[in-house]
């Protein structure tokens, strides 16, 4: 991104104590876009979007949105949307009075307040619910309602702290898709915060993998996914096999310092196959099968290399259904086929 | 095991109710001793002092004592003192509590639990050293008194003591932790995020603590004013030594009554009626709930 | 057969062991003796019962009340009466005797003829005697010291803070005296139409200038040490010893109200001749002295002060010491429990108007 990005985050530090919980953060946000940041617990998530909120005060650095400089204000003044883990509504208030409430705050008098209420909750299928009371709503109505409560006043920047986390997979999946949706059309830009990386991939624009306080890497799902940078994101982000430089043969590393210290191939589980198709430029491995589950849709087959390590395979059923039982039996001798291109070098960290 | 075909229909409710009536029995049968012991100890010196205040040296029954008291302006004025002392006794607690809590609940771990160390030191000093510790505090020569005269704040020393004033600040002293207690817990069990929400949505500090914090710890306040409301109403002590005699509240005259009238009938009747006011305070105190639930609570911006 | 002949020597054995105690008991009686405790009983123990019992080949059994009045009744309405010997204060020996708790006592037994006037009566015999007195700050009153309660009333030659008791008991007395009713008319006065509200309209005179209403002796004593008043009506051992603590205050016995704990014997009670006997024993000049020096309060039977058994320095502090007791007012009790009720009432009423 270039200086015109809507969100500018540089340099951000924030220790508690002796522990570094964000160490010298760059982020920078598109306008419209949808920025997941993804890592595991402890990495940092919600201390960065809680410092962009303005409840957590950096030591250092600087934040600045839509070319304003964040830091030294208050987190009220900032009039950013932020929907948090557990919904954070007001238990003692209704439906319409909590999503009344920051236009309330903005001195909007009653009658504009509640038709504006009502759109938003329009918006999230909620408007017959208005006049109900918060302890008689369900997980998924409650997020709703406190979705409404973040997007009433027209921010043009939505924070979210994981706000699925609550909820059953169902569930999870169709808010994933309104939460989108509603990015969408109310052209919100959105920083998600999530340690869900199927939900990563699947709603964001770009996401952000974190870890010690770090961003790792930076980029569009397919991009992180196919060409992690780190053992770290490649492991974080689906089934990676990690190797040895050495355990392909014909490897030839695309890159000039890949053959350096600390450097491994990683092989997705599902890039790797039975069937050696032709019209690329494949490698091959040789081994031994050693342990075989049949997960309905596909094979994860487990192989020793002959060259030393192992790897994970995941067959699809439709490429399986080509092979006897007896080849995917223990013991079996195999060979693995993969394209030149999924074979990615990766630090080992 | 083979199931007779129709087992699956049959009706277990019956039975399943049966049991749960003997569990019941059971555990009854185990807390009955402890149920008669306090039923007996609580129930038979009530009933004893609504015998007394009714029954009449002939064993007849009137209300007479009643009467009497009801038409007798010392004792219809030391019901007034009880609730003004016992209101404004709330009052202040709510007044310096509140604040308190709210510090106490805002402040890191190890000062909260310091302050919660100021707030419970006075439990652990018997009530008669503290009120007279208190005495010294307030009285014509003593610290406070003594630091307004000295800094020329007042030329004459303020009378702090030995009436309503010095008797409100002693009860306020041992009445404020049992206040500032359950508002703390209140505040404390207040979920963060909802604070940080009032805040992004764009409510200043003072709009959250009216609009969120105050309402959602208003349980606390509320069982801390009952709490503190209903034990001044007996309250005995520190009046009696605070007071100079000019506060005169029912347990006083209740203690009058038994030791210098010797008039056991009117200690009781003045008993009966402070329980009265206490069962009256926690029946205004339910009405009040009932019909803050009726109307929704939902005090709005 | 035999576990029935068992069974009758057994009841034999019982038989013969309650025969026993009841002989033993037509001997010597073990007396029960109810006090408040604290030093009192102490040396009560030491210079009354204890010698009492021993003359006597009795034996006695000690009880510690709060309130001998409430104990008595209770005692009675329960038909269990167990205390032989109570010490209880005038008034409530009075009215209980009125009320058929206490019994009169046998004067027949107990020689009272040397008495101090007022001080032997119906129900109940005096054990001690202490005074309601006027103390002052002496710093207050370098030049002037107060003397009599119409200077206690006097407040523009003797400006400055008062305090009083906050019940009626003696304050009504000294209320007349400070109205200038003479010392042996006060109960007459009193008994008189009109005669109580004149008490209480002159000490509502000088609420103004009462700044507290006492309610204990520690808090009376206190109240003078600390200078919280210049002046204070209370009892004469209290000012002693504030006075010996080295606080600024001085009192007068002239115009003082003696006012007494007395000795009386429950209706009922299981040896009531032989507590008779015993107030006797402990009535004796000798047995008043040596109880009078230990508690530091006067004795009723005026003999005590000719044993030579109390020391001229404490003798002169007492009360009941002659010269002492010349300028004082026994308290009667008589019209207290007739119109307790509404003096009390009425006091409280003029207190908190
Ligand atoms: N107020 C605080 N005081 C001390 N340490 C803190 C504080 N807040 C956060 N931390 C620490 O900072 C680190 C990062 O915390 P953060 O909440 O940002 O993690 P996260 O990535 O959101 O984790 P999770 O997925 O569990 O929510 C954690 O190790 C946490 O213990
Ligand atoms: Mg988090």
């Amino acid at each position: 991104m270039t200086s015109a990005a809507f969100i500018e985050i540089r340099n951000l530090s924030k220790a508690y104590g002796s522990f570094r919980a964000l160490n010298d953060v760059d982020l920078d946000v598109g306008r419209g876009e949808f920025l997941s940041i993804l890592g595991p617990s402890g990495s940092g998530k919600t201390t960065l979007l809680m410092a962009l909120a303005g409840f957590v005060r950096p030591d250092r650095g600087q934040i600045s949105v839509d070319g304003r400089d964040l830091v030294r204000l208050p987190a009220n003044k900032r009039g950013i949307g932020v929907v948090f883990q557990n919904y954070a509504l007001f238990p003692h208030m209704n439906v319409a009075a909590n999503v009344m409430f920051p236009l309330r705050v903005r001195g909007i008098g009653r009658a504009e307040a509640s038709e504006r209420a009502r759109k938003a909750l329009d918006i999230v299928d909620l408007a017959s619910m208005a006049e109900r009371d918060i302890a008689t709503l369900s997980g998924g109505q409650k997020q709703r309602v406190a979705l409404a409560r973040a997007v009433v006043f027209e921010p043009r920047l939505m924070l979210m702290d994981e706000p699925l986390s609550a909820l059953d997979k169902n569930l999870r999946e169709q808010m994933q898709y309104e939460i989108r949706k509603l990015h969408d059309r109310l052209g919100l830009t959105t920083v998600y915060v999530t340690h869900d990386q199927r939900e990563a991939l699947t709603m964001s624009d770009r996401i952000a993998v974190m870890r010690d306080g770090v961003i790792r890497q930076l980029g569009t799902p397919a991009s992180l996914y196919h060409r992690p940078t780190s053992r770290f994101v490649a492991e974080f982000l689906g089934e990676a096999n990690i190797l040895e430089l050495d355990a392909v043969d014909s490897f030839v590393a695309p890159e000039p310092d890949v053959g350096g210290p600390g450097r491994k191939l990683m092989i997705r589980a599902e890039r790797l196959s039975l069937s050696d198709a032709s019209g690329h430029d494949n490698v091959s491995l040789d081994g031994v099968l050693t342990r075989s589950v049949f997960q309905g849709d596909s094979w994860l087959i487990s192989v020793a290399l002959a060259n030393g390590g192992a790897v994970s395979a995941r067959i699809a059923a439709a490429e399986a259904a080509n092979f006897s039982l007896e080849a995917l039996t223990e013991g079996a001798a195999l060979k693995l086929h993969v394209r030149r291109d999924a074979v990615i070098a990766v630090t080992d960290a | 095991m083979t199931l007779p075909a129709a087992a699956g229909a049959t009706d277990n409710s019956a039975l399943l109710r049966r049991d749960g009536m003997l569990a019941q029995l059971g555990f009854f049968g185990l807390a009955l001793p402890a149920v008669l012991l306090v039923t007996i100890a609580i129930v038979v010196p009530l009933a004893a002092m609504l015998w007394i205040s009714i029954a009449r040296p002939d064993g007849t029954v009137s209300l007479d004592t009643y009467l009497k008291i009801m038409s007798t302006p010392v004792y219809t004025r030391s019901v007034l003192t009880t609730f003004q002392v016992s209101g404004m006794t709330v009052l202040t607690c709510a007044l310096l509590g509140t604040p308190f809590a709210l510090v106490m609940a805002s402040v890191g771990r190890r000062l909260a639990s310091i302050l919660l160390l100021v707030v419970m030191l006075p439990f652990w000093t018997a009530l008669l050293v503290r009120t007279y510790a208190l005495s010294v505090l307030l009285q014509r020569n003593g610290l406070v008194n003594r630091f307004l005269t000295d800094t020329g704040l007042v030329s004459e020393p303020l009378p702090l003591i030995n009436n309503f004033f010095g008797t409100i600040v002693g009860m306020t002293h041992v009445m404020l932790p049992l206040f500032i207690l359950p508002v703390y817990a209140a505040i404390k069990q207040i979920d963060q995020n909802i604070i940080r929400a009032a805040a992004s949505l764009g409510a200043s500090k003072l709009l959250t603590l009216r609009a969120v914090i105050l309402p959602l710890a208003a349980n606390g306040i509320f069982a801390g004013a009952v709490l503190v409301f209903v034990l001044s109403l007996g309250f005995y002590v520190t009046p009696a030594i605070l007071g100079g005699g000019r506060v005169p509240m029912i347990s006083t005259r209740i203690e009058q009554n038994v030791s210098v009238l010797s008039d056991w009938p009117a200690a009781s009747a003045l008993g009966v009626l402070l329980l009265l006011s206490v069962g009256m305070v926690f029946f205004v105190t339910f009405l009040l709930r009932r019909s803050i639930k009726a109307l929704g609570g939902s005090p709005n911006v | 057969m035999i576990r029935n002949n068992v069974r009758n020597s057994l009841s034999a054995c019982a038989l013969l062991a309650a025969w026993g105690i009841a002989g033993q008991a037509a001997q010597a009686a073990e007396v029960t003796v109810a006090v408040g405790g604290g030093v009192i009983q102490e040396v009560g123990r030491e210079t009354l019962w204890g010698p009492a019992a021993k003359t006597l080949g009795d034996t006695v059994r000690e009880e510690t009340i709060n309130d001998a009045y409430a104990s008595v009744k209770l005692q009675a309405a329960a038909n269990a009466v167990t205390f032989d010997l109570v010490q209880t204060n005038a008034f409530q020996a009075e009215k209980g005797g009125r009320e058929g708790l206490f019994m009169p006592l046998d004067y027949s037994v107990i020689d009272s003829k040397d008495f101090i006037e007022g001080t032997a009566q119906k129900y109940c015999i005096s054990a001690l005697i202490f005074s309601w007195v006027m103390a002052w700050n002496t710093d207050a009153y370098k030049d002037k010291a107060p003397q009599t309660w119409a200077d206690f009333w006097d407040v523009e030659k003797f400006p400055g803070r008062r305090a009083m008791r906050n019940d009626a008991e003696a304050q009504l007395e000294i209320a007349l005296l400070a109205d200038g009713v003479p010392m042996d008319k006060v109960y007459e006065v009193l008994q008189s139409e009109g005669g109580m509200q004149r008490a209480l309209d002159k000490i509502e005179q000088l609420r103004p200038h009462i700044a507290v209403w006492w309610n204990s002796g520690a808090q009376h004593a206190q109240l003078m040490k600390d200078k919280e008043v210049d002046m204070s009506v209370g009892w004469n051992a209290r000012f002693e010893a504030a006075k010996k603590d080295g606080a600024k205050i001085d009192y007068t016995f002239n115009q003082g109200i003696m006012s007494m704990d007395c000795w009386a014997v429950p209706v009922g009670a299981p040896h009531a001749a032989e507590a008779m006997k015993m107030i006797n024993e402990m009535s004796k000049p000798e047995a008043q002295a040596k109880f009078s020096v230990g508690v530091k309060y006067g004795a009723a039977n005026k003999r005590a002060y000719e044993t030579g058994l109390i020391p001229d320095d404490v003798s002169k502090k007492l009360p009941t010491y002659p010269e002492n007791a010349a300028h004082q007012l026994a308290q009667r009790n008589e019209w207290w429990v007739d119109h307790v009720g509404e003096a009390q009432l009425g006091f409280q009423e003029m207190m908190s108007r």
